[in-house]
């Protein structure tokens, strides 16, 4: 059975269907917008591949919504591969048109500074993003691969996570290494969670009713994978905590964040620790994971802060993103506005909570009763109203902005 | 006093405010040239010992040291093995030599054990940060003096201080009162600030792509810590001086920017730490390199109300760099090490 699709013409096509899918390094989301006359865009279609790729004990599922159904099939997903071909699966049965499709990338290297059609040009310099971020690039690629078998003749583009960083000045993104070894390999700090922050931007100077461009804000986007914080001066990106790959920055649920350079010759020299091992060990077993010894998931840390490692792994991953926000908050000389955002940054009070503790020499000043009431689903502005500096928790949508991509690239035609 | 680097050993001599200094490469003849440059040998009193890595071994910036608890100082080499090891030889020499006179270790890594938890550690698993791998800092007997010069200055007990090194290692640590919260130093000086030659903090992906290139780890080891920093910026080798506080090219401006742009990311990153700010102190061997760059980097902080005085009040040896109505208060002072060590060493015998 063949997927329905009709040619992209804004005239014709008041109702116009963009297919989305968003990688996370062990979950899939899918959503299908549907864009009207280019006023109200709302997912008709949307779910989420759950536990991708994992081995554990808990078992794999795929969530679809569609027409007010919801359904939930718990079946093996070995890879995003196969989670984008059930949904593919799931889109044929019920019959469901698509017109567009775009894909989240997460590092697009000095390749890309903006969201991009997937043409032969585009697909070779996807291809040699890989190794730059090689927990996501990989698997982004791969949907795109099932995406074209399924959909071919129907245009495709990426949204990239590093693009909405191209903003930051010199200063902020310069590596003081070798001008040679820095042009051969273009090694300067990129940032990741762009479209998050993109997202989040808009959502935060619409609530607040001031022009992004007469902002500045610092946004904590904290996940349950990867957390990054970013300063933003007038609509633009001036800083971010993520670098040449998005190891470095904060403490992670399994991904140690800053550490000294020099550690990992050291390591590798006298440890004898192989390069890939130590990686992995860098990527997959440190953070929250490594300083626990039990968890990687903050919810279980704050649960069991009873015991001496979680309340450690808790106290230095509030340690860090303080650390950050201090940081920023120099870069543009004092904020307008600190939000929260993704699952840990919405739906954590304690850890909003901890972050604004003892900053009030910053203008930041948290209500407490306010920060423990907020819902998770809705923005909520948590500061006391003697705060000089707006406190926001404004939950994400990355699929919408990656949507919104599409709408705005001029090839698409629309 | 003994001072020494992988290869060369520097020595200050004091008696009675005299003082002869001298340096040697280190050979079988050191120790000839040493007398022949001091004297009467036989004077001596005090020996001091500059160390550079006290590891987990030495946990006081200050103490004597004697053959029994020599094998303490040997136990540190390992952390620091080209320097190390040169100042155990050092040691071992006059310990053996000089029985009747006291010897004093002075160790700059060791006012930092104090570190919490979050400032001490990475988030690394734990087998690693059971072999030592924290952050260790240095220049721990600088910003240990800092807390004795801050005492006129604010209260000592519970001032939220940013104490600053200003030099070839620029390195910032946050005090509350005199206990270290956090240093820009970790496992290596190369984390942190960028110096003349070394990367600061970058990327650790960097090096294993640059293995997975062809580069062994010692042309790696090379690359971050002697041909990056402001040789890579300005593409020559360079010295502070050049760079901070004269040319005006566009290279030499975008360079300082980058300085002072991370310095004060860290100093503000340790505020936040801190959980606010009382004053900042800076302090140079040669304070008048930096002149260009203090004011620079405290206007990067008039949003906290630090008001930034351009002739500042001399008082002594500190210079009072705001002006009264100033909450936020800074104050640069000129360093000697040698002074510093010998402060110490006097401290020490009194008590």
């Amino acid at each position: 059975m063949k997927i329905k699709s009709s040619a992209i013409n804004p005239k014709k096509n008041a109702d116009l269907h963009i297919l989305v899918f968003n990688c996370g390094s062990s979950s899939l989301s899918y959503k299908i917008f549907r864009v009207n006359n280019f006023q109200r865009i709302e997912p008709f279609v949307y779910g989420k591949a759950h536990r991708v790729g994992v081995k554990g004990t808990k078992e794999s599922f795929i969530t679809y919504n569609y027409n007010g159904q919801t359904r939930k099939d718990v079946v093996p997903i070995g890879s995003h591969k196969e989670a984008a071909g059930l949904i593919f699966d799931y889109i044929k049965k019920n019959d469901i048109r698509v017109d567009l499709v775009g894909h989240r990338f997460v590092h697009g290297g000095n390749f890309f500074t903006r969201s991009a059609v997937i043409d032969a040009e585009t697909f070779k310099k996807l291809q040699l993003c890989l190794p730059l971020a090689p927990i996501h690039n990989p698997i982004s690629l791969s949907v795109i691969y099932v995406s074209k078998k399924n959909l071919p003749g129907i245009r495709q583009y990426v949204a990239f996570d590093s693009a909405f960083h191209s903003t930051m000045p010199p200063v902020a993104y310069t590596y003081p290494l070798p001008k040679e070894i820095v042009r051969k390999f273009a090694y300067r700090k990129y940032g990741f969670h762009g479209l998050s922050y993109l997202d989040v931007m808009g959502k935060a100077s619409a609530y607040m009713e001031i022009p992004a461009a007469k902002l500045k804000m610092i946004i904590c986007h904290l996940g349950t994978g990867g957390s990054s914080v970013a300063a933003i001066r007038h609509g633009r990106s001036v800083d971010t905590s993520m670098g040449y790959s998005p190891l470095t920055g904060l403490v992670m649920s399994t991904r140690c964040g800053d550490i000294d350079p020099m550690l990992t010759i050291y390591l590798m020299v006298v440890c004898d620790y192989r390069p890939d091992s130590l990686l992995d060990m860098l990527e997959k077993k440190s953070g929250l994971m490594g300083l626990s010894d039990f968890s990687s998931d903050l919810r279980d840390i704050i649960d069991r802060k009873d015991k001496k490692q979680a309340k450690q792994a808790f106290g230095m991953y509030i340690h860090r993103l303080k650390e950050y926000i201090g940081s920023y908050l120099a870069v543009l000389n004092g904020i307008d506005a600190i939000v929260f955002t993704d699952d840990i940054g919405v739906q954590n009070a304690l850890v909003r909570e901890k972050v604004c503790h003892d900053m009030t020499w910053a203008g930041i000043s948290l209500d407490i009763d306010k920060n423990r009431k907020a819902g998770s689903d809705t923005i909520a502005e948590l500061n006391l109203k003697k705060s000089k500096v707006r406190v926001l928790s404004i939950p994400n949508d990355e699929e919408r902005i990656i949507c919104l991509e599409g709408l705005k690239l001029p090839e698409n035609g629309l | 006093m003994f001072y020494n680097d992988a290869f060369h050993i520097r020595w200050h001599a004091v008696q009675g405010g005299r003082v002869i200094a001298g340096r040697c490469k280190f050979s079988p003849a050191w120790p000839d040239i040493v007398a022949e440059n001091i004297g009467d040998v036989k004077q001596i009193k005090v020996i001091g010992y500059f160390l550079h890595h006290g590891g987990q071994c030495i946990k006081k910036s200050v103490s004597f040291l004697t053959p029994q608890n020599f094998g303490e100082l040997a136990k540190c080499v390992k952390y620091l093995p080209e320097y190390n090891d040169l100042t155990c030889k050092i040691a071992s020499y006059w310990l053996k030599n000089f029985p009747g006179v006291s010897h004093v270790l002075l160790c700059d890594t060791a006012f930092f054990t104090r570190l919490p938890y979050s400032a001490l550690n990475y988030a690394i698993p734990h087998h690693l940060r059971r072999q030592n791998i924290r952050r260790y800092g240095r220049f721990g007997l600088g910003h240990h003096w800092i807390t004795k010069q801050m005492q006129a200055h604010v209260d000592v007990l519970r001032a939220k201080v940013i104490s600053v090194y200003l030099g070839d290692h620029t390195n910032i640590s946050a005090l509350n009162g005199k206990r270290p919260m956090a240093t820009s130093f970790g496992f290596t000086p190369v984390e942190g600030m960028l110096s003349l030659t070394g990367s600061g903090s970058i990327d650790p992906t960097i090096v294993f792509y640059l293995h997975a290139t062809g580069m062994s780890f010692k042309e790696i080891t090379k690359l971050l810590s002697q041909k990056s920093g402001f040789a890579a910026l300005m593409e020559k080798k360079t010295s502070l001086a050049a760079v901070l506080n004269t040319g005006k090219s566009e290279k030499i401006m975008a360079a300082r920017d980058f300085y002072c742009y991370n310095a004060a990311k860290l100093i503000a990153g340790f505020i936040a730490v801190l959980g606010g700010i009382d004053a900042v102190f800076f302090f140079a061997e040669k304070p008048d390199e930096f002149g260009g760059v203090i004011p620079d980097i405290c206007r990067r902080f008039a949003f906290l109300g630090l008001n930034y005085k351009k002739n500042g009040d001399n008082g002594g040896n500190i210079l009072n760099l705001t002006e009264k109505s100033s909450p936020v208060k800074a104050f640069c002072l000129r360093y000697s090490k040698w002074e510093v060590m010998e402060g110490n060493i006097v401290e020490l015998l009194k008590t």
